[in-house]
């Protein structure tokens, strides 16, 4: 029974019905895959590779913060924003980085509800990333609100000086419940499901350093199977209610726009396209980390290209989803006979953002059909390219929402065009810088795989595998 | 974990069960089942990942944390709505894009993210404390060869409490599952004495934790004389000076922030020099008023309308000291009653338009009446607009109802009155003049003309060719 | 390749000689009811027209029962779902019903061909060439595009029930896993076709009764009840078929537990559908959007409204969230039973105010024999799309595996 794995079968792509591919390749036991996976933050001083990234990450980190700073201390003129786009860039990028936010939770709790094993070898990793998006995500309307030192009024508590509290009608107010909820239940998701893996880097830690941060941060967990038990029954359960609070974080997202009377933000399928649109964004970012990942830290046995599969044709259905909703956008926008809707629909694809919209278009709806091909689905570095284009159609989704409608509203009088300045631009890629400083810190001290899930479908699979030899 | 009550310093200590270690999970299933088989209660198992059917084979009873979650979670649901409801809409009652005070569908959001928020904490910590977790010192970590239970070993203890215990069936029974090994679990039971300075550290970990509840709870009962901190003064002192506020000497010799126009001057736009037309006054008859009103009583001049318009008219006569003669029609002044009734002296009002009456005016009238007048007095002048009937539906006692235009009292006012009226507001009634352009003001004032008359029309008001179709309805 | 099922299949899963009897007795019913409908329409105040708009709500019913079901076949292809297998020839087969139920659109084509306006106002030249903004949609509702889209929606529709259905078959008597790949291979660009024809039908047959109406999500909408319905349907008939004897052990407590939680799923994205078209149209309150739901949060209609509100989300999304309920075949036949009446609502509500606004709900003679009518029909040709066919799909590769399958 405890023999090892036919390491035969190398195309797991492949599925011959009746038989399920295997997830786990490379003839890995539970020895051999725990030591795979500890190795990356169990070394001694990282590679090169890294220190150069996290050189170049941690000074756009600071660059950030600076930035920050020169915002708070002069005002938000220093920004692009005019009227009538008074939302610009920092909402985009807001946006964008919470989209990106919803792929862990989706891969965690969603997969988990329709349970999907191969989510295992990349939850873990996808669920850092959600965190680290929220966080960048939620940065940018912490700043927008002009006086960041009043940004505590948001929160309901009885405040003596105002003498009133939160307007809870506002859906700009449910965002901030919205999204700090989510941070909470993700960062708890991850967190539970990390304390099995860090007993085991625990275990396995040789400095005292080691033993004493890793031991205080696995809470002492022993792997009891009455611990298991009870583990099991909570993972379950804070899945299922990530996988609503997942649909509605960007569903909320959305009724910030489509809550309001502007041609192009209010339309009532923003809900569910948000959510797709959210999901696209977040697997293109799995993909355009995991490709590298796999790669230099040796896990290809681990994260096999039929994950990599399985998360391109995701990217497939989302990026349709999306385009279908483009599609019934505009056909109601002609349909509605609105004048003010059919304007703001044409000036998106005519106007003076047409290049925005093309390549949103170009970048989101038509590049993913490459993966109708298994060619492109199997091969990393194309999806590699394919998942950098989504992520850039992906902004330039909620740039052509927020600008485009913005720029051009009801009142021809105070159209303007939006120019971003140097401000807008550095807080951008600062925040890429942000993001990838608290990744790489992610891989360098945490276990990148769930150790333990993915043993439990190795164990799955070899009980099955026992299974049929016994029948044949 | 009972204590030895005997304070000694050598080591002591005691089993805690026994432990058996397997390599394989389904060895562990199997090993599970038998030990549960012979009667064991107090048993774990410990293993680097869960294994399906342990559960069932140590007999491990379905936790209650879905239970827990649900009324967490309802709890949150419900204080957000309640939360909601009381900041919104019975604290501080606010209205926002019209909607009701009560607006349930607007605490949805909120309660549902508040919902999930507790039931997942409660999920998370229920998990943590029904496990007894953190607890960072175990005696299974003394043991080196545990250290495998998080990596590819797979173990099996049963626990010394438990009533059947006893060291050397129990080992035999474990030896005879093929383990790898069996080998006794102890706990060091010596005592250990705290460390001397645990103590008052945490005295004054607690002392220091008291300082900003103290601060925060001395802020709140003492009274400041000083101002509050200015992050950012300049948002909070604009450099820009009010128009009459005192500036410092440097800037004018006046020491007025702002300046008055150049004497002799008027701005451009400001030459009202045609009374009619932006006054509604008749200046001829008003002169004349003024003579006989200089002969007769000087008395009466208390009331605000016509001191406004006194006023007015001095202003008039100073912008415009040397106002060019009216076009005015021989018969405007020849057939004008005189507006004051009452004891009120009243301004001499034009009795017919200073521009000319046309079509366009008409309808550029009713477009403005629609959108300025009617809300209150109502598209058809009855004085029941909706914001009147919703007023008097709330029945709060403070809302003056508008008055109808067709009652007589404005039925005899003369047009010049009405502008008077659309420009100034009269009673509660607030003015138009900042809102409205002065030939919109006419526009109104002729529309209304029209819809009083609208009431008292009579059959050669109509023309002849729709007087037939008229007859037909 | 001899028609022999799987080794661990040991149950009945033909039906038996009534099938043949109850398909003619069923249509024979079905057939009169609908006539009786037809004649009580005749001293209603609102004549045929009654009956085209009760028409209406029972065809798109029952096509969306099988249009929801199809779309559980695509996506078990899709995701190569193994756990499915033991009920996904029922899904077919209700599937393979929209051949036959496209015919059934004929009434409503006749409708508006020769009945003007009476179904879709904006079919009537009087009422277009008073109203603006008809005016400018008529190049999309006109009768000649809509008859031709209808076409459209139809035929792909009936293409695509039929061919899942027709290769389930040939792998019943071939066991060829083939026929497994190259119906999952289709099985996307299938679904695409599907997103697209289920939300223009619904745009058009239903959005466009009140042509000055849009919303971008109505499609959506439509799709999440149809999927709800067909979900407590299949759960329905597989308990009929059970009770009967028949796929006594195949489908076993573990599916019901599955199917349970996939309704409860749609439960829950019916309400969030429903709330997110309501929430963002009564937040932004712009008149030409409100209308369509002041005329259903007025009079008669209010009750309705909050019927389905409780009894479509509230009761059903509380009831399920147990997997007590879920595991307990009474209790979520019982559910299946009220949900899909309340799917019938949901449609009767998206339907019949716009015959006679102001007046409130009414359901009379003629409703009743038109749903028990199309009812009859729809339930005779779910029996004769059957046929001598097997009710599993005895060789399909994954069956071994949906057997055998049990929840965590």
């Amino acid at each position: 029974m405890a023999g090892t794995l036919t390491t035969t079968v190398v195309d797991n792509t492949f599925e011959d019905p009746g038989n399920r591919a295997p997830l786990v390749l490379g003839g890995q036991d539970y020895a051999s895959l725990t030591d795979t996976i500890c190795k990356i933050p169990e070394r001694q001083w990282p590679s090169m590779a890294w220190f150069i990234c996290f050189g170049i990450s941690s000074s756009l980190t600071i660059m950030l913060f600076g930035l920050i700073g020169h915002l708070i201390f002069t005002g938000v003129g220093v920004w692009g924003n005019n009227h009538p786009v008074f939302w610009g860039w920092p909402i985009v990028n807001f946006v964008f980085w919470v989209g990106i936010g919803h792929a862990g939770t989706l891969i965690s709790a969603i997969l988990c509800v329709f349970r999907q094993q191969w989510r295992t070898s990349i939850n873990r990793f996808a669920e850092a990333m959600t965190i680290f998006a929220v966080v960048c995500a939620g940065i940018f309307p912490g700043i927008h609100v002009g006086r960041v030192w009043a940004a505590y009024w948001l929160a309901p508590y009885p405040s003596t000086h105002l003498a009133m509290w939160p307007n809870f009608l506002s859906p700009l107010l449910w965002d901030v419940v919205a999204v700090s909820t989510y941070a909470t239940i993700s960062a708890l998701f991850w967190y539970m499901g990390m304390i099995p893996d860090l007993a085991t880097l625990r275990d396995r830690a040789k400095e005292r350093w080691r033993q004493v941060v890793y031991g205080v941060l696995a809470l002492g967990w022993t792997g009891s199977a009455r611990h298991w038990s009870r583990y099991e029954r909570a993972y379950i359960l804070l899945a299922a209610l990530a996988t609503p609070l997942v649909l509605s974080v960007h569903s909320v997202v959305s009724f910030d726009f489509a809550g309001s009377q502007l041609p192009g933000w209010h339309t009532t399928i923003f809900p569910p396209y948000f959510v797709a649109g959210a999901v696209f964004s977040g697997f293109s970012m799995v993909i355009t980390l995991l490709v590298p990942s796999r790669e230099l830290f040796g896990l290809k046995d681990v994260i096999t290209v039929r994950h990599l599969d399985n998360i391109t044709k995701f990217i497939l259905a989302t990026g349709t989803m999306v385009g279908y909703a483009y599609l019934i956008e505009f056909f109601i926008a002609w349909y509605g006979g609105n004048p003010y809707e059919r304007f703001a629909f044409i000036n998106r694809a005519f106007g003076p953002y047409a290049w925005a919209y093309w390549t949103m278009i170009a970048c989101n709806v038509i590049t993913p059909q490459l993966f109708w091909f298994k060619k492109f689905r199997t091969t990393p570095w194309i999806m590699f390219v394919v998942s950098i284009f989504a992520n850039i159609g992906m902004w330039f989704e909620r740039f052509v929402i927020v600008i485009t409608s913005l720029s051009r509203d009801f009142l021809p009088s105070s159209w303007a065009y939006f120019t971003p300045t140097w401000v807008d631009i550095g807080m951008f890629v600062g925040s890429f810088g942000l993001f990838f400083t608290l990744f790489l810190l992610f891989i360098r001290f945490m276990p990148m795989v769930a150790i333990a899930e993915v043993k439990a479908v190795m164990a799955h699979e070899r009980h099955k595998s026992g299974e049929s030899s016994h029948e044949s | 974990m009972t204590q030895a009550q005997d304070p000694q310093i050598t080591p002591q200590t005691k089993v805690i069960g026994l432990l058996a270690e397997f390599d394989s999970p389904d060895a562990l299933l199997a090993a599970a089942e038998r030990v549960r088989g012979a009667g064991y209660l107090k048993t774990d198992a410990f293993s680097p990942f869960p294994i399906h059917g342990m559960d069932e084979a140590m007999g491990i009873r379905p936790t209650g944390l879905p239970w827990l979650a649900l009324l967490v979670g309802m709890f949150g649901g419900l204080a957000g709505l309640f939360g909601e409801l009381w900041a919104n809409s019975i604290d501080y009652p606010i209205m926002v894009s019209g909607k009701p005070f009560f607006s349930l569908p607007a605490t949805i959001p909120v309660s549902f993210e508040l919902t999930i928020l507790g039931a997942g904490v409660a999920t998370f910590l229920g998990m943590l404390v029904l496990n007894g977790l953190p607890r960072l010192a175990n005696p299974l970590f003394r043991k080196p060869g545990f250290l495998r239970a998080t990596t590819d070993r797979f173990f099996l203890m049963i626990e010394a409490t438990d009533p059947k215990f006893d060291l050397a069936p129990t080992r035999s029974l474990l030896e005879s599952l093929q383990p790898l090994g069996v080998e006794a679990c102890e706990a060091d039971t010596s005592p250990s004495p705290m460390p001397k300075f645990v103590l008052p550290v945490l005295v004054l970990m607690g002392c220091m934790a008291l300082i900003p509840p103290a601060l925060i709870a001395r802020a709140r009962v003492t009274k400041s004389e000083k101002p509050r901190f200015d992050t950012f003064p300049d948002m909070d002192y604009t450099p820009g000076y009010k128009a009459q506020a005192p500036a410092p000497t440097n800037l004018f010799a006046d020491r007025r922030a702002s300046r008055p126009p150049v004497p002799g001057t008027v701005p451009r736009g400001s030459l009202q020099d045609d009374d009619r037309l932006y006054r509604g006054i008749d200046p001829d008859q008003q002169t004349a008023m003024r003579l006989s009103s200089q002969t007769g009583t000087m008395l009466t001049s208390t009331s605000g309308p016509a001191e406004e318009a006194a006023e007015e008219e001095e202003i008039a006569e100073e912008d415009a000291p040397d106002a060019a003669p009216d076009p005015t029609d021989p018969e405007d002044t020849a057939d004008a009653p005189m507006a004051a009734e009452d004891d009120e002296p009243q301004p001499a009002w034009v009795t017919s338009f200073p521009l000319p009456v046309t079509r366009e005016l008409m309808v550029r009238g009713r477009q403005r009446y629609d959108i300025y007048c009617s809300a209150c007095h109502g598209l058809g002048g009855d004085g029941s607009g909706l914001v009147s009937r919703r007023a008097l539906e709330l029945e709060q006692g403070t809302w003056i109802p508008p008055l109808s235009l067709h009652v007589d009292s404005v039925l005899e006012q003369p047009v010049g009155q009405l502008y008077h009226t659309v420009t100034h507001g009269v009673r509660s009634m607030p003015g138009y003049g900042d809102q409205l352009i002065v030939e919109d003001r006419w526009a109104i004032v002729l529309y209304i003309r029209a819809l009083q008359r609208s009431r008292n029309a009579s059959p050669a008001d109509v023309p002849s060719d729709l007087l037939e179709t008229l007859r037909d309805l | 390749m001899t028609a022999k099922p799987h080794a661990e299949l040991r149950d009945l899963y033909h039906f038996g000689e009534e099938r043949q009897r109850a398909v003619r007795l069923l249509g024979a019913i079905g057939v009169v009811g609908l006539l009786l409908g037809v004649i009580f329409s005749l001293f209603e105040a609102e004549g045929l027209r009654r009956f085209a708009f009760t028409y209406l709500v029972s065809y798109t019913y029952f096509l969306s029962l099988g249009l929801g079901a199809l779309c559980l076949v695509l996506v078990s292809h899709l995701t190569r779902a193994g756990w499915n297998v033991v009920w996904r020839r029922l899904a077919e087969i209700l599937g393979a019903t929209l051949p036959c139920w496209a015919l059934m659109f004929l009434p409503i084509l006749g409708f508006l061909l020769f009945g003007g306006g009476m179904l879709f106002h904006w079919n009537d030249p009087e009422i277009v060439r008073n109203d603006p903004l008809i005016q400018e949609k008529v190049p999309y509702l006109n009768a000649g595009f809509f008859t031709v889209r209808a076409a459209i929606y139809l035929a792909v529709w009936a293409w695509l029930g039929s061919y899942y259905y027709r290769n389930s078959r040939l792998q019943d008597r071939s066991g060829d896993k083939e026929l497994t790949l190259r119906m999952q291979k289709w099985s996307g660009p299938a679904l695409i076709l599907y997103g697209f024809t289920v939300t223009f039908a619904s745009f058009d047959w239903m959005m466009s009764l009140d042509a000055h109406w849009f919303s971008t999500i109505f499609g959506i909408y439509f799709f999440g009840g149809a999927v709800m319905g067909a979900i407590a349907a299949l759960i329905l008939a597989a308990q009929f078929l059970q009770h009967r004897g028949l796929l006594k052990e195949s489908i076993t407590v573990e599916h019901y537990h599955d199917l349970g939680k996939l309704l409860f799923g749609f439960v829950f994205f019916w309400g969030y559908i429903a709330f997110s078209q309501y929430m963002l149209i009564w937040y932004a309150n712009i008149p030409e959007e409100t209308q369509w739901f002041l005329v259903r949060q007025t009079g008669g209609w209010l009750g309705i409204s909050l019927i389905l509100l409780v009894g479509h989300f509230l009761l059903p999304f509380a009831g399920l969230m147990s997997r007590h309920v879920r595991r307990n075949r009474m209790l979520l036949a019982g559910w299946s039973a009220w949900l899909l009446v309340m799917h019938w609502l949901d449609l009767y509500w998206l339907i019949m105010p716009q015959l006679s606004k102001g007046a409130g709900p009414s359901f009379g003679l003629v409703d009743l024999c038109c749903l028990i009518g199309l009812g009859c029909l729809y339930a005779s040709t779910v029996l004769w799309a059957t046929g001598d066919h097997a009710l599993i799909a005895v060789r399909d590769p994954r069956l071994a595996e949906s057997l055998a399958f049990k929840n965590l």
